[in-house]
């Protein structure tokens, strides 16, 4: 549940960096979310427009992109999904899990998404060498500015 | 037009931590660990708000030194560190039972800076970071991200098997720019109930690379027992009692540097 804080260095991010190059605005940006750190979409979403209020990132278009973090084993050749393995993950790692302020208990991986390295396995050949295909948690590409 | 917050996260995280100290060696097996929770320990129970990082994420230790297994909790703004001991801790050994964390790359390097940009130390006097053996991404990323309140406590043994590699620690210290307090001479010595003062290791330095050795930790027999099984430091006296003095001089060389 550390979607505000993620936004708000978003949102400072990228108003320092359109600042530095004089612009008048920010007409649009993409985030990318990937779904291994099981970030909220809509908390990231509402927190980067009421944090960007008075910026010259307000009113800008947000064009989001959810994707499923695939894995792939270097050793079998095995590509895999999170969603497959989320379950057992929740189950196997109750005893670590994070509570939040809200009563809410998430895995350390939301946190710590490369803790998904000591956390899994490749489901067909057991081992640990795999690697995370696309996104695992969130990047901003595509910040369009208005000169 | 991409952009990397990240930086952003970790400036926010640490803003209200005055000094990070360091601890380091290059070599494995010195006692980073021991001394840096020791270290925290003793500057802790001098009226200092303190907090420890065990940033040597493969071989994560500091877990052991305390008697919660849990309390991390999550908020807004991150993650808010296990306090026990009069210490804020944060180690992945707490997250990870007793699982391998294989964590290779460029994940290990989002992974370190995840440990800075996630947890909220809040007002710190001194962050001591427990680093790990060897030279790599762990060292610059924390001068990188830290340096104007970066200090760094190097720890050896008389060995010269540990002096050589420590040698070029202090000399990449020294090309990043990086203040050295001191260096700790640990496993120094132990005493005989003769008496006499045996040295099993050698003789050791004083100084190394213009870097003056600031203390020497003696062999302590009821180490292991207080640290890990007690967990009550105190009971090792004779380590405990050395370490007090050299937290003395490395906080008051701290002050003197950024006064």
């Amino acid at each position: 549940m550390h979607e505000w804080s993620l936004a708000q260095a978003i949102v400072e991010s990228i108003t320092e960096a359109v600042n530095k190059k004089n612009s008048k605005r920010v007409k649009s940006l993409e985030v990318e979310i990937g779904s291994l750190a099981m970030l909220d979409k809509d908390i990231i979403v509402e927190a980067i427009k009421i944090l960007s209020e008075g910026t010259k990132l307000e009113g800008a278009e947000i064009k989001v992109h959810e994707e499923e973090t695939k894995f792939r084993c270097k050793k079998c050749g095995k590509i895999w999904s999170f969603s497959e393995v989320k379950e057992e993950l929740e189950k196997n790692w109750e005893d670590t899990k994070i509570k939040d302020e809200y009563g809410t208990q998430d895995l350390s991986i939301h946190y710590f998404p490369e803790l998904v390295f000591t956390m899994m396995s490749c489901p067909s050949c057991g081992s640990k060498d795999f690697e995370i295909l696309g996104s695992k948690e969130i990047t901003i590409r595509n910040v369009v500015i208005e000169v | 037009m991409s952009i990397s917050f990240k930086e952003k996260l970790i400036e926010k995280k640490v803003s209200n931590v005055k000094k990070v100290i360091m601890v380091c060696s290059g070599k494995g097996g010195v006692g980073k660990s021991t001394v840096s929770y020791a270290l925290a320990k003793a500057i802790s129970e001098n009226g200092k708000r303190v907090g420890l990082l065990d940033l040597d994420i493969h071989g994560p230790v500091e877990q052991l030194f305390f008697k919660v297994k849990k309390g991390f909790s999550g908020s807004k703004e991150g993650l808010k560190p296990i306090f026990s001991d009069g210490l804020k801790v944060m180690s992945l050994g707490f997250l990870s039972k007793d699982e391998p964390i294989p964590i290779k790359g460029k994940y290990k390097e989002e992974i370190l800076e995840n440990l800075f940009s996630e947890v909220m130390w809040g007002d710190l006097d001194f962050l001591i970071v427990d680093m790990p053996p060897g030279v790599s991404d762990e060292l610059f990323l924390v001068s990188r991200t830290l340096s104007k309140k970066l200090v760094a406590v190097v720890v050896t043994t008389p060995s010269l098997l540990s002096l050589s590699v420590v040698r070029r620690m202090i000399k990449l210290l020294h090309q990043e720019k990086v203040k050295v307090v001191g260096i700790i001479e640990n496993l120094s010595y132990f005493t005989c109930r003769c008496g006499e003062q045996v040295k099993p290791f050698g003789e050791g330095v004083e100084e190394l690379e213009g870097e003056k050795v600031i203390g020497k930790l003696p062999i302590d027999p009821k180490l292991e027992e207080a640290l890990v099984f007690s967990k009550k430091i105190e009971n090792a006296s004779i380590f405990w009692s050395s370490i007090k003095k050299i937290a003395v001089e490395v906080v008051e060389e701290i002050e003197t540097y950024f006064s």
